[in-house]
């Protein structure tokens, strides 16, 4: 019993041992097959498609991009450098989950590199509140209604003290530790309160600063991950070279922003945006769309914190178009020299009408056989990188300057023309019949014309032509010569010469004014009386003109009666190198041939006869000019000197050039005839040089 | 026998004997006891000499495969030094150029003075390139956040992460990196870039050359001096390909590294940031 037992108690451990060893192999075989199955998936994840799954790993985001167009270079004529641009690099910003503390910390970290390196950022806030003295710059309400962060606390901020709304923001909206200053917490709200009203998106991110130093991008880029958001891009930025000397024709740009609200219209249509700048002044302004190019479009890869990771090109950005002036960069800076050095000299002049207030003026030099603009200066003059960099200091500086200095004087100052219009008379009066070339009339000190009487500033005269009266400049002469023809015979040759309208420059210019009939109506509500005429005749009362007015009318008389149209740009060249032509334009101003010898007599005895009002300064000179003097009173007589003004052109006998100058309050109009031979001068050794 | 085995005399006489033929082999030669040696010797010296010769034999053949092995280890060394030389000669050829000797000797040797330390690289993510990977060194070492890392061939990336025995690399091809670089030939800055496409070659790309800067292929490109990280003058590689997008005002090249990423085995750490003290 026992053994029997026994026996089946080891066949029974036995079994059981065989039983083991059986699930045990089941077992190896289950968890061996688990080994292969992981492993193939292993394999599989990790090798196969490994590469696969780590960049789907890695998040991206497929956005578009641009590509800024460049904007076309301004050249001079003979393609000396004025306006070009260069690289810069801008930082943005895509906003990433960090915490308040993390951001600030960040932020302090930025501005830290951003001092460090001497570069600015955009702040909105700074123009809202001023920290320096605690107050508000605008109205709060716009503030407010970003940072309060319940309708309570709005109402309550809205007449808080600003003490107390700043403590708010930096406490409440921006979380900011207290171990930080105000003035740092305050520049931390700078770039929180930017982040808050514009929010920074993957596709659309905000822009913090532009053209920083490379210094800066080298630690945003090398260092990115402890600035999580921030990337960093390159732009080109339009850069003046030596452009001091050409600033009103060239104008300069500005922030777009600045100008959205007026043209908001226009802007989005044309493809703007409002961290675009834009031409504001100027050829600038002028030929904005020629210059601007067309932006591109890139398709890139960004990850979640906004950086590069690749980019391709979807659309090739066109550039805009180069642009060659007219002027003559060294008669520019020529012209600009002599007008300053002449502003100084005839304000320290010894002259009984001499008040020394000189400080102004502008010159302008045209190919009488073209209308190319050869030299345009305004001054005083600036130097409008200021406005390209962004120094508000500056930019406030000269906007706000008493003497206007960003108005460019050439196209936009309006001056009565004096004695420079008599030539106009004259023509109107020998167009008219009312006199030939060769009557003499009479010209005593004293004579009652028109029911007024008038004196002759040059003494009794006696009988004179035309030519003495064009040489000495008889005011006497042109009284009558003046009353004798009429005011609307004068206006119609005024405005055949361009005088009243628009010349058709390419940069902004203004109409001057006519003394007319019409205009003493409109603006005086008063009736045309007789001597009016012998007024307008000297080229008083209501007559101002431009000085590129001026250029173009003595230009006109130079050739013979041909009034080209006025230009700046000779050519514009396209990025594929094709080259578009300013086309010459000229209007004829009916005059005949005659009437023009005998203008031209006088003008020449201006310069060149024994009483001739600047024979003077031309007695040495290499070439016969023709030219007039103009003094011009003002409304301010008695207490200013007068406007001074030359014209004139060159050859006398086969012109090429005309001069405009105009100094305010430069006494004499003889006094700036020294700045028209200066102009000369160059002109004609450049082109001797030249050959 | 039993008895005489089992004898204590006889054991103790044996024990003896062989204390003295242990005394008399391992006694300086002129000991007293060296007779005793030379007794015993004489009949074993043919069989010792047979000995001898085999373990000779072994011995040699053994010194021939340690031979080898230095042979091996001094090639890789000379190799080495080839390359380096060759980094060198680079570096003479930029100091000829920029003809300031003094002021870049200086900097080159500011260049060593920084501690270095050698790594192997025990890890690295999917894929066949070393974008990112771990080295067997970490803060223990004195490995810190944003250190160089370079080999003998040039730059390789910088630590990213910092653990007690181990670094995470991230390496000049990933899109995490930018590096402040500089061409070699004009002097030129630019921004060294990791590319989501061109990392799948190996290859990085070089961003903002400015327009009015002529670069070539072949031209190569080093660290900047300006770098907030990087030592000056460590070789990044050659420019392969320029990409000039039509209207784009600055433009790109893309430049092949002078490491090698498919096969890195060890790298340097140098220790910029245990010098900083950051």
């Amino acid at each position: 019993m026992t053994e029997e037992y026994k026996l089946s108690d080891k066949d029974k451990e036995k079994k059981k041992t065989k039983d083991i060893k059986r699930r045990y192999i089941i077992y190896l075989v289950i968890i061996i097959l688990c080994c292969i199955v992981f492993l193939r998936h292993l394999v599989n994840l990790q090798i196969v498609n490994g590469q696969e799954y780590l960049d789907t790993s890695i998040k991206r985001i497929i956005t578009n991009g641009v590509i800024y167009a460049n904007r076309g270079n301004i050249y001079d004529r003979n393609g000396i450098p004025i306006a070009g641009n260069r690289m810069g690099y801008c930082i943005e910003y895509v906003d990433t989950d960090l915490s308040n503390r993390e951001k600030n910390e960040m932020l302090y970290k930025l501005i830290k590199l951003l001092d460090q390196n001497g570069d600015t950022y955009k702040s909105t806030l700074r123009t809202i509140f001023n920290f320096s003295t605690f107050t508000f710059n605008v109205n709060r309400e716009g503030l407010i209604k970003q940072v309060g962060l319940s309708d309570e606390d709005k109402k309550i901020l809205m007449d808080a003290d600003p003490e107390e709304v700043f403590k708010y923001m930096r406490e409440k909206t921006f979380d900011i530790d207290p171990g930080y200053t105000d003035e740092e917490a305050f520049r931390i709200m700078e770039f929180r309160y930017e982040m808050l009203i514009k929010p920074a998106t993957l596709s659309n991110p905000l822009l913090i600063a532009e053209d920083v130093s490379i210094e800066t991008v080298t630690v945003l880029e090398e260092r990115n991950s402890e600035f999580p958001g921030f990337s960093t891009f390159s732009k080109p930025f339009r850069e003046y070279y030596d452009a001091e000397a050409i600033a009103h024709v060239l104008g300069y740009m500005g922030n777009i922003g600045s100008y959205y609200e007026e043209w908001s219209k226009e802007y989005p249509e044309l493809g703007y945006t409002p961290n675009d700048k834009v031409g504001v002044a100027g050829i600038e302004f002028a030929l904005e769309q020629d210059l601007r190019g067309i932006n591109g479009k890139t398709r890139k890869e960004v990850d979640t914190e906004g950086r590069l990771a690749s980019y391709e090109v979807e659309v090739a950005p066109k550039p805009g178009q180069d642009i060659y002036l007219t002027i003559d960069l060294n008669l520019q800076k020529a012209a600009l020299d002599s007008l300053a050095r002449n502003i100084e000299i005839i304000r320290e002049k010894e002259h009984k009408d001499n008040f020394h207030d000189a400080n102004a003026g502008a010159v302008v030099a045209m190919d009488v056989r073209t209308g190319e603009i050869l030299a345009m200066v305004s001054y005083p003059t600036f130097d409008p990188s200021v406005f390209l960099e962004g120094n508000y200091e500056q930019i406030n500086y000269l906007i706000n300057h008493p003497d206007n200095i960003t108005l460019n004087r050439a196209c936009n100052g309006a001056y009565a023309p004096g004695s420079t219009y008599k030539p106009l008379v004259a023509i109107a009066a020998l167009e008219s019949g009312v006199i030939k070339p060769e009557t003499k009339i009479d010209t005593p000190y004293k004579k009652e014309i028109g029911g007024l009487i008038w004196t002759n500033p040059e003494g009794n005269q006696k009988e004179i032509n035309l030519e003495k009266a064009l040489a000495t400049s008889s005011n006497m002469f042109f009284f009558q010569i003046g009353y004798e023809t009429g005011i609307d015979n004068i206006v119609k040759w005024a405005k055949n010469f361009g005088f009243g309208s628009k010349t058709g420059i390419e940069i902004g210019e203004s109409i001057g004014s006519l003394a007319s009939r019409e205009y003493k109506l409109k603006y005086l509500n008063e009736g045309w009386v007789p001597a009016d005429t012998c007024n307008a005749s000297i080229g008083q009362l209501y007559n101002a003109f431009t000085p590129v007015q001026l250029v173009n009318y003595v230009a006109s008389i130079g050739n013979g009666g041909k009034l080209y149209t006025p230009h700046l740009v000779r050519k514009r060249v396209e990025p594929t190198g094709e080259v578009i032509n300013t086309e010459i334009t000229y209007r004829d101003s009916t005059v005949k041939q005659s009437t023009i010898k005998a203008v031209q007599k006088g003008m020449v005895a201006v310069a060149n006869s024994q009483d001739g009002t600047a024979v003077e300064i031309f007695k040495d000179f290499p070439f016969k000019v023709a030219g007039k003097t103009g003094t011009a009173e003002t409304s301010k007589k008695g207490t200013h000197s007068s406007n001074a003004l030359f014209v004139c052109y060159a050859p006398a006998d086969d012109p090429e050039i005309a001069v405009a100058v105009v100094v305010e309050r430069g006494v004499r109009g003889a006094f700036t005839a020294p700045i028209a031979k200066d102009v000369l001068m160059t002109y004609f050794n450049l082109k001797d040089s030249a050959n | 026998m039993r008895r005489i085995f089992g004898s204590k005399i006889f054991i103790i006489s044996v024990v003896i004997i062989l204390l003295l033929l242990l005394a008399a082999f391992t006694a300086p030669e002129d000991s007293k006891l060296g007779a005793v040696r030379n007794i015993l010797t004489a009949p074993l010296s043919p069989l010792q000499k047979g000995i001898e010769t085999v373990s000779d034999k072994i011995k040699d053949s053994v010194n021939f495969f340690r031979e080898i092995r230095t042979a091996r280890e001094e090639n890789q060394e000379l190799k080495k030094k080839i390359e380096q030389m060759e980094q060198e000669l680079e570096k003479v050829y930029r100091l000829e150029k920029e003809n300031e000797d003094l002021r870049k000797i200086l900097s080159f040797k500011e260049q060593f003075t920084q501690e270095t330390v050698g790594c192997n690289i025990i890890a690295k993510d999917s894929g066949n390139l070393f974008e990112t990977f771990t080295i067997d060194r970490g803060s223990r070492d004195g490995i810190s956040v944003n250190d160089p890392v370079i080999n003998a061939n040039g730059l390789v990336g910088r630590v990213a992460r910092v653990d007690l025995f181990t670094s995470k690399v991230v390496s000049i091809i990933d899109t995490e990196s930018s590096v402040s670089a500089r061409l070699s030939r004009t002097r030129d800055l630019v921004i060294l870039r990791g590319d989501a496409q061109l990392r799948l070659e190996g290859l990085c790309r070089l961003d903002y050359i400015p327009p009015d800067v002529e670069v070539s292929v072949g031209d190569k490109v080093e660290t900047s001096g300006m770098s907030s990280l990087y030592p000056k003058g460590i070789i990044i590689g050659e420019i392969i390909q320029i990409t000039k997008n039509e209207g784009q005002f600055d433009y790109h090249a893309i430049v092949k590294p002078a490491v090698d990423f498919r096969r890195l085995e060890e790298v340097v750490v140098i220790k910029v940031g245990a010098e900083q003290g950051e």
